[in-house]
């Protein structure tokens, strides 16, 4: 008894001195991903590109202008996995997938298909699936990771946030992760849309730190429209009203403003939203599938300047109608748009996947023809709770 | 028998003790034709002196009456009339062992020696030179009461007295070290403490077998379950307040003379996070102060170990912007994270252990040293990251937290081999050493109440003094330290006394 216990505590002891550190690894050892991009190289293979941190100058506290606070390495291979093996040799630490923000996908490879992508990503155990993934609309990925931004020292952090807000505030862009996109990419017959980023300006100049250097910066990221995929591959683009239609589609959006007419008057009146919620159900017709789309949204007015009294129930009345009739042509503008292109990012498949299943086993592998010809009723609903601080638009005091 | 010449008498104490000159020895006559040699014998700074000249000439010297010069004129009549003057001032008695004489005339007694008697009286005037009633210095509180233990063991009985006016508040003494004969008391109140404990705590006591006690460390170290563990399994304070609520509580209190820490059993873990301020606050702050109390203690316990973990194995479990600040900071910095640690620990813990011992002069130039090489000269100089300092200065105030000193010592030690599992086995390790450290606190008792009890064995109606600290009105009940079921506070100790 006592031998076997002087055994075990010596074995658990040497457990602790012997095991090599397999996982262990310092920070000053890494150096810190944030944004990773993939290209096609010519030779069919990938060209990876990693915006890693240069900690000393990301930190904040440094003084500025010494140097750039992200470095982007690059690297090819036939796999990905061999490319972002190649990237680690231009540096000169092991790079760490595990805070990796954005994943930004070049526009060409992403029209020849981007289903061979993921398969790593989802494989590796650094790599997370919160990752969010971009288009690099008319670039290559890499020339987007290389844009220093201004106010938000890391470039990855700045892109990630202008979607965010993009989301919260127009709604004609919303954030697509790692985990959603994979789930939309590999559907058969599926479609998906992920945001886009555009590079306005030089590219090259963008890269030098003299980017930062004066008030409006010469080049510039900016989150340009929704790529739609149809099968993996890029089919198109939609942007602003009609993105925002997809937006609304998708119960995406946050918030947005929606500009309504002044009847018999000029000007405009600008509604907030500021919730809304959407729902999708399928129907079916003739033995035909048929979606419905329900919109409920609140939201208050934001500004007015046209004359009309708002302290009236019934003005509010007429224009929640008329607020109702705007966004059902937008959606209605947008789907259309959508099915034109041939690519179900309406997310209509699993609705009818989820509400008609015998229906969906029958048209299934025909679902590319039928998707564009899907009936769609949509409705809307929608209620004005606040006029904002005042009640008279200042327009109607004179 | 004693010598029945007193020559003898006092030549045997003389030589007993070497003819040490404290042994003062004053030869008086009581009556004048023949009458009786005796011999005042006493150690001096023992005895009151003051008393003895004033009982002296009183009582000794004063010529005998007629009725007294008859009765001495009987077979041990000289006895008795001394012994009845004797009486006067106090505790005296007759006695004819020279074992029992040699350990009166030890605790401070006056012994008077009879020519031809046989027998001696001894009689009690002590008095030792200690130090007055202070301020507790390792228990303070802002709102409680002001006094402490001191080194004399009868004050300190006196201090629990005075708070408890109750009959059954019951007092055994022992003499405890074969040399030093050290008084030893056990304090409880009967009818509250279960006989049995009071019976363990009794043969615990006679079993120690030891030259000497110096203080209640000892006794600590001699009487508890387990000696192989870093958690202390007998409580102790200095305050009075706090060992009357544990006796009340049914423990026992174990007062060893010459130390102002005494000793109560059993205990358990959570003990060592109340104060007795949690009771004099109100109930709500009682509560808030043990959670953060608790709470300083796992950072004591995992904060360095945690950080280590996180930086060499878990990047991704840190928030991004935090991980590239961190990353800024240990660029050039030489060591590795756990070495890193170890530094600024053992740096702290040397400066804390200077601190305790050196003498109160030099204390500022210890502290001033420290906190600016330590502090900020150590970062500058890019030998630790100002994270690392951050770390260690919160584990090192988070250990002061803890109220139980004996406790916090613990999960100091113990800290160092959580780091040294953080570095080789990231969070797996750390817990495999939580487990570990669990398993073992489970497996401890004290005087048969399980260390972690009530948490585990987990008992929902103990929950009410634990980390929650209820309003009084609710407190109805004693915990139970035997398992058994609880005795009512309020009137249950009356009315045991008058049946």
């Amino acid at each position: 008894m006592k031998r076997s216990a002087r055994a075990l505590s010596l074995l658990s002891i040497s457990a602790v001195i012997l095991a090599g550190c397999w996982d262990y690894r310092e920070l000053n050892e890494l150096s810190l991903a944030m944004a990773m991009g993939v290209d096609k190289t010519d030779a069919g293979g990938y060209r990876v590109a990693m915006q890693v941190v240069n900690p000393k100058e990301a930190a904040g506290r440094n003084v500025a202008g010494s140097g750039v606070p992200v470095v982007v390495f690059t690297g090819t291979g036939q796999t990905m996995f061999e490319a972002i093996r190649n990237v680690t040799l231009k540096g000169s630490r092991r790079i760490n997938l595990q805070h990796l923000r954005d994943l930004v996908i070049g526009e060409e490879l992403a029209r020849g298909g981007v289903k061979e992508l993921f398969d790593l990503l989802e494989r590796d155990h650094e790599s997370r699936l919160t990752t969010r993934v971009y288009i690099a609309k008319g670039s290559d990925s890499e020339q987007v990771l290389k844009i220093l931004t201004p106010l938000d020292q890391i470039p990855a952090n700045a892109i990630l946030g202008k979607i965010k807000l993009s989301e919260r505030v127009l709604g004609e862009n919303y954030e697509v992760d790692l985990a959603s996109a994979i789930h939309g990419i590999y559907r058969k017959n599926g479609g998906f849309a992920i945001s886009g980023l555009k590079i306005m300006g030089d590219a090259d100049i963008g890269e030098n730190r003299s980017n930062l250097q004066q008030t409006d910066s010469l080049t510039k990221i900016t989150v340009a429209g929704m790529a739609l995929f149809h099968n993996g591959k890029l089919t198109g683009w939609l942007y602003g009203k009609d993105a925002r239609g997809l937006s609304w589609t998708n119960n995406k959006l946050k918030s947005t403003v929606v500009n309504l007419e002044c009847a018999g008057n000029p000007g405009n009146i600008a509604i907030e939203t500021y919730h809304s919620k959407t729902k999708k159900k399928a129907r079916i017709r003739n033995g035909k599938p048929m979606i419905e789309i329900d919109i409920r949204q609140t939201g208050k007015v934001g500004e007015a300047d046209c004359p009309v009294d708002l302290t009236k129930s019934a003005e509010i009345r007429k224009l929640e109608k008329l607020w109702e009739k705007v966004t059902k042509l937008e959606v209605e503008k947008a789907i259309e748009k959508v099915q034109h292109m041939g690519s179900d990012a309406l997310e209509f498949g699993e609705t009818v996947q989820r509400d008609e299943p015998k229906l969906w086993k029958k048209i299934e592998d025909k679902w590319s023809m039928i998707f564009p010809e899907v009936q769609v009723v949509v409705r809307a609903e929608t209620s004005i709770l606040r006029t904002g601080m005042r009640t008279k638009p200042s327009m109607s005091s004179k | 028998m004693l010598q029945l010449d007193i020559g003898d008498a006092l030549d045997y104490v003389k030589q007993s003790f070497g003819g040490s000159p404290d042994v003062i020895v004053r030869i008086l006559q009581l009556g004048s034709h023949p009458g009786v040699r005796m011999a005042v014998v006493h150690i001096d700074g023992l005895t009151d002196k003051g008393k003895i000249n004033e009982f002296v000439a009183q009582s000794l010297l004063l010529a005998p009456s007629e009725e007294e010069l008859r009765s001495m004129d009987n077979q041990g009549g000289v006895l008795e009339v001394v012994l009845k003057r004797t009486s006067t001032v106090g505790d005296a008695k007759a006695c004819g062992d020279w074992n029992f004489i040699m350990h009166a005339l030890l605790s401070g007694d006056i012994v008077i020696l009879l020519d031809g008697s046989g027998e001696a009286i001894v009689a009690d005037l002590r008095k030792f030179e200690g130090r007055a009633v202070a301020e507790p210095t390792t228990e303070v509180t802002v709102r409680g009461p002001k006094d402490s233990f001191i080194e004399s063991i009868d004050a300190n009985i006196a201090l629990v007295r005075r708070r408890l006016k109750s009959v059954n508040l019951w007092l055994e003494t022992f003499a405890i070290g074969r040399i030093s004969k050290t008084d030893v008391a056990i304090l409880y109140i009967h009818g509250v403490a279960d006989n049995l404990l009071v019976q363990e705590v009794r043969n615990r006591l006679t079993d120690i077998k030891i030259e000497a006690i110096q203080g209640s460390g000892n006794i600590e170290e001699l009487i508890r379950d387990q000696t192989f563990t870093p958690f202390p399994t007998v409580f102790n304070t200095e305050r009075p307040d706090m060992a009357v609520a544990n006796l009340l509580e049914g423990r026992v209190a174990v007062i060893v003379d010459g130390t102002p820490f005494i000793l109560i059993a059993p205990t358990n873990f959570s003990q060592f996070f109340k104060t007795t301020e949690d009771y004099y606050q109100r109930f709500d702050f009682g509560f808030f102060m043990r959670i953060i109390r608790y709470f300083s203690f796992f950072v004591t316990l995992l904060l360095p170990s945690s950080y280590i973990a996180l930086t060499t194995f878990h990047h991704e479990m840190i928030p991004t912007v935090l991980v590239i600040n961190l990353l800024a900071q240990r660029e050039g910095i030489p060591f590795p994270a756990f070495f890193e640690a170890m530094l600024m620990e053992a740096a702290f813990e040397i400066m804390r252990e200077a601190g305790v011992r050196m003498p109160r002069a030099v204390g500022q130039a210890v502290s001033i040293v420290g906190a600016i090489v330590l502090g900020s000269a150590a970062v500058e100089a890019g030998v630790v990251t100002a994270m690392m300092v951050i770390i260690v200065s919160l584990t090192g105030i988070a250990s002061f937290a803890t109220p139980g000193i004996a406790l916090s010592n613990a999960v100091r030690m113990i800290r160092f081999p959580m780091m040294l599992l953080a570095s080789t086995f990231g969070f797996y390790g750390l817990m495999m050493g939580m487990i570990f450290l669990v398993a073992h606190m489970t497996s401890l008792k004290s005087f048969g109440v399980p260390y972690l009890y009530p948490f585990s064995p987990y008992d929902p109606w103990r929950q009410k003094d634990t980390i929650w600290r209820s309003p009084l009105k609710t407190a109805r009940t004693r915990p139970d330290l035997t398992m058994k079921q609880g005795t009512a506070r309020g009137d249950s100790e009356r009315e045991r006394h008058e049946t």
